[in-house]
């Protein structure tokens, strides 16, 4: 689905999936250790460039993400700007009382989430979702009986959903003909979730045994894609540790917040 | 000698009997068989059994005093959907290499040229989900064929499919089975009949009842056959002659410039369509053609462009038909919401014929449908075919006017299949409408008062062009 909006491939789609959640897990330590907006501010701006450059996604489905991605942002901002401590006030109306320090941590809260919300999409861009269980089976040490039933409960998804809108669309069929009592409330909600799960409990037990019946097992096997960490994981993490360090370096040369600490 | 096997017994632990008891059975080496039987024969349990699935990987206890079964059997199921691990074609077909630890520069190779004896023309990178069912069971056979098996066995490969995409998987299981053992299971005989050595025929007691070549068993055991409710190449035969009914002259339902979309693709404009009081109407068109999307269209099931009108008035919504129009849908655990069999036909006569009233009808329909021994079981406990027969029930009582199946035959045997188009018969003769999707040629020509079909995006009158 995600191959369907991009328009071409890109190096970081060769980085190894644990790279890229490890170094996720250390941008969202660093970002939370920033405290200084103007840091931030630049770090978020490169990382729309990495997002725009490496993810290789059409351009006007980024513009909507970019877009959903600040929405959500200024909604998180906005208790902290209201309602946040501070002396200097900007305006003030009924109990919200909105000051210059509320705001400017308010809008760091929200940077914080938009530089996550970046480098998050270009790791789900740039991932298949295969990859990272093979590379978890072949670098992680994960268990191959774990990693196939997981690629195997991912395929599901779709038909349950499907099997969902029948169910759906049967009942409003038969809405007409039967008492209320059938289909509303608890009762209408515990025979919709028994039908859905009897279906999947089946189908996972025929999964189980057509997966066996094909040889499946923990043991020893070979791997069709073959993930291995790579120079390609180095510079990658070398990448966002640069842009890390040289956002800091921008925030110095120009800062649009007068404070460096948002605290 | 492929198989033997010398007394076997076999108990699943719920149940109070044994399923088999002295079950004797050889197979040569290289040989085709085909089981058959009524449903809860045990064909599914002793196919297990022979592939060694039982007790492997299925836990039940069993015991035989002489077991020799084939070095390596790969299986092909029923169900497309739950036979696959992986999202793609590649993926999948290099799982069962991973399994048998092919080194990875030989398995690119190995798909292409799997995926060419199966005669599947499409890119491996292709998503599984995007494949139509026939295509699904050929991945399926080339996943069995990569596993090097020398023993083959089928659990009904075709239920699944239409009547084209049956014809064609046969045709490609038969090119490839020389040099291999076949053991099949299957309902829907009529392709494969005569291409194998033998038919091995179950009763419904666990218990081979008799076996012999095909043709032999056509000519002298016919009657056992159809004792057993199981179809053959000559079943309908014994199909149930129905005088047509004449349609009454009220028009029900009226479409006019009707477009039915499949997200932005447009799939049938049809100019008008009407349809009358007591009709008996089949849908046919290839898969993929639209024939469910028109009747969820008709239903307001689906948003579609155009008129709409049921006795003269207009429908725009899918509660204005009031529970007039009442669908059975392929899939018929999805339409269940009670937690008997019994419940699940009454609550839809409840409203309207009062409670002893419901109850009377609700019995005699259970009854009628051959349900009586499962009336007090949960609906998702029963046998498939009880559970197409069971949806039928709900639609059955009489307030519908128009009843709208889809392919309400699949999976039933004989016997209740005659019973069924028996029973439709006598609806659409109260005054019932029929609209049904079918693929089945046998009744397609023998029973609907009127035939339509979808080609080229849109509804013709008349049959399908292959008769």
């Amino acid at each position: 689905m995600i191959e369907a909006i991009r328009h071409y491939s890109t190096p970081a789609d060769r980085v190894n999936p644990i790279t890229k959640i490890l170094v996720a897990v250390g941008l969202f330590l660093a970002v939370v250790l920033i405290h200084d907006p103007n840091h931030l501010f630049h770090l978020s701006l490169l990382m729309l460039v990495l997002l725009i450059v490496l993810s290789g996604v059409k351009i006007r489905y980024l513009v909507l993400l970019t877009a959903t991605i600040l929405f959500f942002g200024l909604i998180s901002s906005l208790y902290m700007i209201f309602y946040g401590e501070g002396t200097s006030t900007l305006l003030r109306f009924g109990i919200v009382h909105i000051t210059e320090e509320s705001t400017v941590r308010g809008v760091h809260i929200m940077m914080r989430g938009v530089v996550l919300s970046f480098f998050g999409a270009l790791v789900v861009f740039t991932t298949k979702l295969t990859d990272v269980f093979y590379s978890m089976m072949q670098q992680g040490g994960l268990r191959p009986k774990f990693a196939y039933a997981f690629m195997a409960a991912i395929r599901m998804v779709p038909i349950i959903a499907n099997e969902y809108m029948t169910l759906r669309r049967a009942r409003k069929v038969r809405r007409p003909l039967i008492h209320r009592k059938y289909i509303s409330g608890y009762k209408g909600f515990s025979t919709t979730i028994i039908t859905l799960l009897s279906q999947s409990i089946r189908r996972a037990y025929r999964l189980g045994i057509a997966m066996e019946s094909k040889g499946f097992d923990d043991g020893p096997r070979t791997y069709y894609h073959r993930t291995s960490f790579s120079i390609i994981d180095l510079l990658f993490i070398m990448l966002v540790i640069l842009t890390v360090i040289f956002s800091y370096q921008l925030g110095q040369w120009y800062s649009p917040f007068a404070t460096t600490d948002a605290r | 000698m492929a198989i033997a096997v010398k007394n076997l017994r076999l108990k699943f632990p719920e149940a109070q009997a044994r399923l088999f008891t002295d079950l004797e059975l050889t197979i040569e080496d290289k040989e085709k068989v085909l089981i058959v039987g009524p449903s809860g024969s045990g064909k599914s349990t002793l196919l297990n059994v022979l592939g060694g699935l039982i007790p492997n990987v299925i836990d039940v206890l069993m015991k035989a005093d002489q077991l020799e079964l084939p070095n390596s059997g790969a299986y092909v199921f029923q169900d497309p959907d739950s036979q696959f691990t992986m999202p793609t074609v590649a993926e999948e077909l290099a799982f069962i290499m991973e399994n048998r630890q092919v080194e990875r520069e030989d398995m690119d190779q190995r798909i292409v040229q799997i995926l060419g004896t199966v005669g599947l023309d499409i890119d491996p990178a292709a998503a599984i989900h995007t494949l139509s069912g026939g295509m699904k069971q050929k991945l399926a056979i080339a996943s069995a064929l990569l596993q090097q098996a020398d023993t083959l066995f089928l659990d009904e490969p075709t239920s699944m499919l239409d009547e084209g995409s049956a014809e064609h998987l046969w045709e490609t299981i038969q090119q490839m089975w020389d040099g291999r053992t076949v053991v099949i299971i299957e309902h829907r005989v009529e392709n494969i009949w005569d291409k194998v050595d033998r038919v091995i025929l179950m009763d419904d007691q666990g218990r081979i009842d008799r076996i012999g070549p095909p043709d032999e068993m056509l000519e002298n055991h016919r009657d056992a056959l159809d004792a057993f409710g199981v179809w053959h190449p000559e079943s309908w035969h014994n199909a149930p002659r129905l005088p047509e009914i004449k349609a009454q002259s009220d028009v029900l339902l009226e479409a006019r410039d009707l477009v039915v979309r499949r997200g932005k693709r447009q799939l049938l404009t049809i100019d008008a369509l009407d349809i009358w009081k007591g009709e008996w109407i089949t849908l046919e068109g290839d898969n993929g053609t639209g024939k469910t999307s028109l009747l969820l269209a008709l239903m307001k099931l689906i948003p579609s462009d155009g008129d709409i009108q049921f006795k003269n008035k207009k429908v725009k919504k899918q509660k204005h038909y009031n529970g007039a129009l009442y669908p059975v849908f392929q899939n018929p655990e999805l339409q269940f919401i009670t937690n008997t069999v019994f419940d699940e036909v009454f609550i839809n006569l409840e409203l309207h014929f009062g409670r002893e009233g419901a109850k009377q009808k609700a019995d005699a329909l259970i009854e009628r449908l051959g349900l009586g021994k499962v009336r007090h079981l949960h609906p998702l406990e029963i046998s498939t075919g009880q559970k197409r027969r069971l949806s039928v029930a709900t639609a059955a009582g009489g307030i519908p006017e128009i009843i709208i199946l889809d392919e309400p035959t699949f999976g039933l045997d004989q016997r209740h299949a005659f019973r069924l188009l028996q029973m439709l018969h006598d609806m659409v003769k109260s005054g019932t409408t029929i609209i049904m999707i079918t693929h089945d040629e046998e009744i397609k020509i023998r029973y609907p008062s009127r035939r339509l079909r979808i080609e080229d995006g849109t509804l013709m009158e008349g049959g399908g062009s292959d008769d």
